[in-house]
């Protein structure tokens, strides 16, 4: 149980209660990863910037929000108590770092995670440049810079002379920030009734665009496209804006002064979505740590983060190990969108890849980087390079497609611009040469060699299978860069790359074989990796193979299979418990000689 | 002054007549594709200087074909025996814009037969553009005249048959000019062919786009904002409201310990039961309610408050002279926050001002007030709701008080 303080005739009482709903099975499922952001740094850029508990007073802050730095339009250091805070900005933070302060458990996504939250300025005063400025800052800050950045508004462009196509300058920046600072901006996509449809930047290229998602009434799960979503502020053309879902409605918050709040918008879906990149990096750090070799390279990439986030994202309840039917404004399932069927529009316009589902997200993710030498995994994801205009590319290796299973992957690439600052953002800077590479994705029956399925969009710099294979037998996942590429062409181009297929079967906890049931032959591999870093039985996720890692075997033992099975003595656990600390003071040793 | 014959009265009355009923738009002032006599679209002039957004002549010449072509692309994806949808009007003149504006929507109307993009209401002063269109056929569609009369638009039109195999797309941009606030109704029209035996073989509302009606505007008035003379002021901080600076937070009328789940928060919570009644839009042709007005004050006012929100209880319009009043202000969901700036009485009328404040921000929130009248004398009580002028912000919509914001009201004390 959760418990919350709120003043109600003006004493404390305690509620139990928080977003138990958005981050649980019924949102995005993140809080049962067990991961809670610890040491990633995330951005927070809008008009005002969040109260902080332990330095603004009770009417410009929410008790249960902190955020590491907070800044406003451009001071150089920290802004004083109770300047330039909102009570929007705070709900905003308060869903990616919201804490229990007085229980053991939380309410936001990441609620250890290190918000910097930037205000650029009220109402109409800020101007382009402001904007741009603390987006640049949150992306350099402390040199590392943010790894995430959330942006829950949008700057109205003026219809019908400007349109969303992603040549206003914020978006310009914010895609060439992407990529120079490798952070993965999420933008809210546009909703609200009265809102000005038509805005910037959520019509960028690199970025994540969230989309909220409603449960209908509070508990329920999050399934339906929102019907405030502003579709019409979709990109022009063939290019959809809409990446994921989010839960958007019915997200109860502790506003200033812990009054109970319910929030609404696309203004807290995306970040939940920010939240969910903290954890991941989290997780990449953690494995770092380990000194797992699967997560140097490309692990901590914003292309990765996308390609992770977007081919784990819920579709159809049933189908690798999705809990949920989504339905667009129409009631209509992904498997009835158009983009099910026509390989020029990867993603769907309304529902985009799906839903947010942080625990498959991490099912998607943990395995790290996978070597092409070999036939790939079922779950995983590589971050390469690719040639210029008429490279064929790389092959993955599929083996073992069953009929009736189904197989998603995403492919994710920059687009590129150019700068005339030359060694970072300054002030009047602009941006041109911008170009779109055209790679596309395929998949192809190993047997007589035909094309299966394919993404070949046209103007979108991402492209995205969910099929459902006919012909059990071999197949391979070809990412090739055609020629057709928009504006400048690039020599070659990163992307990342995530699939799922085959089983279908969820990330059951405990799962250690990975056949689709928890048994004793689960505990033999939990035994047999006990005190390593081998992801396999690492049930928590937490880097390493340890006594929680049973708990959680030994809680779902029997798990969609329903086989009896006797639990091992306490003794053999303790035995091995013992094992464990002795390799783990053995590895930290060689980690201080290294 | 001078008398007018019989004559001249007859002559000028005659002529008034005439002009207000017809009015002919000429062809030659229609832009339209594959539509013989009116100007052609591909040369519909490119942006001034000033209007270009930064982009080269190149740039937006490629642009105009491409959006000529998406139009038609996008109405060559209706299902041939569906029926059209009905034009419709955009609120600028006939230009490059506007081609652009009018392909974004019909390609977004194309795919995944989208609803029609909801747009903010069309107000009085701006010139439109009335969109006319037909999917693809195997007979030429032939504009014949478009004219006015009074509030009615009538689109004549004609097939003819193709004297090869293709089939054939036609669209028009048709300027309608400044239009003042009223109903407006679009008739589409088609009138006999020229061949007495030709013979339609589909119905012509599954090939040329329907007839339709529209309402046009008047921009909201704002009110000033200085309270009337002699008015006395409820202060903002003896109000009990949802998000509205100044007020105190309705919340702190609550006591929700041992709540313990977010399901029970929200059955428990009037507050947060009286914003999900107010998280919705209005139908079509529906009026936001008026405020109201409840007995008690406080807590009791907030329960009674939100029994009127849920619909169990009917809110009243006569009250006793014994009664503790409360008065109840309320906006829907929306995308601009409504702050209350003030709440004037003389005798027997209220005044509520507000101000729609725009915002950047993806949030959307709905508002309400409770506002302490205390005990009244007897007599006939009127409320009025007025807005402020906006505060803008980054935003150039236009604030729709009907779509939103709670309407006057009157009430009797006995």
């Amino acid at each position: 149980m959760r418990s919350l303080s709120l003043v109600a005739f003006g004493f404390l009482v305690t509620v139990a209660f928080g977003s138990e709903v958005s981050v649980g099975p019924n949102g995005i499922d993140s809080a049962a990863t067990q991961l809670n952001g610890s040491g990633v740094l995330i951005g927070q850029v809008e008009q005002q910037r969040s109260g902080k508990a332990d330095k603004d007073d009770e009417d410009h802050s929410a008790p249960n929000t902190f955020p590491e730095r907070v800044y406003f339009v451009g001071t150089s250091g920290e802004i004083g108590a109770n300047i330039g805070v909102d009570i929007h900005a705070t709900l905003v933070a308060e869903t990616m770092i919201g804490k229990d302060t007085s229980g053991n458990t939380y309410v936001g996504v990441a609620p250890d995670a290190r918000l910097y939250s930037f205000g650029f300025g009220e109402g109409g005063a800020a101007s382009e440049e402001d904007i741009i400025f603390s987006m640049n800052r949150a992306a350099t800050i402390d040199n590392s810079g943010s790894r995430a950045i959330n942006n829950s508004w949008g700057v109205a462009l003026q219809e019908p002379i400007q349109q969303p196509d992603g040549t206003h300058r914020i978006a310009m920046f914010l895609d060439w920030s992407t990529k120079r600072d490798d952070v993965l901006y999420v933008n809210a996509f546009p909703g609200g009734f009265a809102n000005e449809p038509i805005s910037t930047p959520s019509d960028s290229y690199n970025d994540i665009t969230v989309a909220a998602s409603d449960n209908g009434s509070p508990g329920l799960t999050y399934r339906m496209a929102w019907n405030e979503n502003h579709y019409i502020g979709d990109a022009v053309g063939d290019r959809t804006s809409v990446d994921l879902l989010a839960p958007g409605t019915n997200i109860a918050l502790r506003g200033f002064s812990g009054e109970t709040t319910v929030e609404s918008g696309t203004s807290v879906a995306a970040p939940h979505v920010t939240g969910a990149v903290a954890l991941l990096q989290q997780y990449a750090q953690q494995q770092i740590d380990l000194n797992n070799d699967s997560f140097f390279g490309g692990a901590r990439r914003h292309e990765v983060m996308k390609a992770v986030l977007l081919n784990s994202a819920d579709k159809i309840d049933g189908v690798q190990g999705s809990g949920r039917t989504i339905m667009d404004t129409f009631g209509r399932s992904w498997d009835q969108s158009e983009a099910f069927v026509n390989s020029d529009i990867p993603l769907d316009d309304e529902m985009g890849a799906g839903h947010l589902n942080v625990q498959r997200a991490l099912r998607q993710y943990r395995d790290g980087e996978q070597s092409l030498a070999a036939p790939v995994p079922h779950i995983g994801w590589d971050y390469s390079t690719i040639g210029g205009e008429g490279d064929p590319g790389v092959q993955y290796v599929l083996n073992g497609l069953a009929s009736g299973q189904y197989l998603t992957a995403t492919l994710v690439w920059d687009r590129t611009l150019e700068c005339t600052c030359l060694s970072g953002y300054t002030t009047g800077s602009t941006f041109f040469n911008s170009g779109v590479a055209n790679l596309n994705l395929r998949l192809v029956n190993k047997n007589g060699g035909s094309v299966v399925a394919q993404s070949v969009s046209q103007e979108m710099n991402l492209e995205h299978i969910f099929f459902q294979v006919q012909d059990a037998g071999n197949y391979e996942l070809q990412v090739s860069h055609d020629f057709g590429d928009i504006g400048t062409s690039t020599q070659f181009v990163n992307y990342a790359l995530a699939w799922w297929y085959g089983g279908g079967s969820a990330p059951l906890p405990g799962d250690y074989d990975r056949n689709g049931s928890v048994g004793p032959e689960d505990y033999d591999v939990w035994k047999s990796n006990f005190g390593t870093t081998s992801v396999d039985a690492d049930g928590n996720g937490n880097g390493i193979v340890d006594a929680a890692d049973y708990t959680i075997w030994r809680d779902h033992l029997g798990a969609d299979s329903g086989s009896a099975a006797s639990v091992p003595e306490p003794s053999t656990l303790l035995m091995l418990v013992g094992v464990a600390a002795i390799a783990r003071r053995k590895r930290s040793t060689s980690f201080r000689s290294a | 002054m001078k008398r007018l014959s019989l004559v001249t009265w007859f002559f000028v009355l005659l002529s008034a007549t005439a002009a207000a009923e017809t009015k002919q738009i000429p062809l030659d002032q229609i832009w339209g594709y594959n539509l013989p006599e009116t100007r052609d679209i591909a040369g519909i002039p490119l942006p001034v200087e000033s209007e270009k957004g930064g982009r080269e002549y190149a740039t937006l010449r490629s642009e105009r074909e491409r959006n000529i072509e998406t139009v038609r692309r996008s109405l060559s994806q209706k299902p041939p025996a569906e029926r059209s949808l009905p034009g419709f009007v955009y609120p600028r003149k006939p230009d490059f814009f506007t081609l652009r504006a009018v392909a974004s929507q019909l390609l977004d109307e194309s795919k995944n037969q989208r609803r029609r993009p909801r747009t903010s209401s069309l107000l009085s002063g701006n010139e439109y553009t009335l969109v006319f269109f037909s999917h693809p056929t195997s007979y030429y569609v032939r504009l014949r005249g478009v004219e006015r009369k009074d509030n009615t638009f009538v689109v004549k039109y004609q097939f003819e048959p193709h004297k090869s195999q293709e089939v054939t797309t036609h669209f028009a941009l048709i300027p309608l000019g400044a239009l003042k606030a009223g109903e407006y109704h679009v008739e589409l029209k088609r009138i006999p062919e020229r061949d007495i035996d030709f013979q339609l073989v589909q119905d012509s509302s599954v090939i040329v786009c329907n007839s339709f009606s529209f309402k046009v505007l008047d921009p909201p008035v704002y009110a000033d904002e200085a309270t009337a003379e002699g008015a006395s002021i409820i202060p903002l901080q003896d109000i009990w409201a949802n998000r509205m600076p100044g007020t105190t937070p309705v919340q702190e009328l609550e006591d929700l310990s041992g709540v313990e789940s977010e399901k029970e928060l929200f059955e428990r919570s009037y507050v947060l039961q009286i914003s999900r009644s107010l998280s919705r839009r209005l139908e079509e042709g529906e009026e936001t309610r008026p405020v109201f007005v409840v007995a008690g004050d406080g807590r009791e006012a907030l329960e009674k408050a939100a029994g009127v929100f849920r619909g169990n209880i009917m809110p009243a319009d006569e009250f006793s002279t014994d009664d503790n009043l409360t008065l109840v202000f309320h906006s829907l969901q929306s995308g601009w926050y409504i702050h209350l700036t003030s709440v004037g009485r003389t005798e027997h009328t209220f005044t509520i001002k507000y101000r729609p404040v725009s915002h950047m921000t993806f949030d959307v929130t709905t508002h309400f007030a409770l506002i302490p009248l205390g005990r009244l004398t007897e007599g006939r009580n009127e409320v009025k709701v007025e807005c402020l002028k906006p505060a803008q912000g980054a935003k150039a919509v236009v604030f729709e008080p009907w779509r939103l914001v709670a309407r006057d009201f009157k009430f009797i004390v006995k």
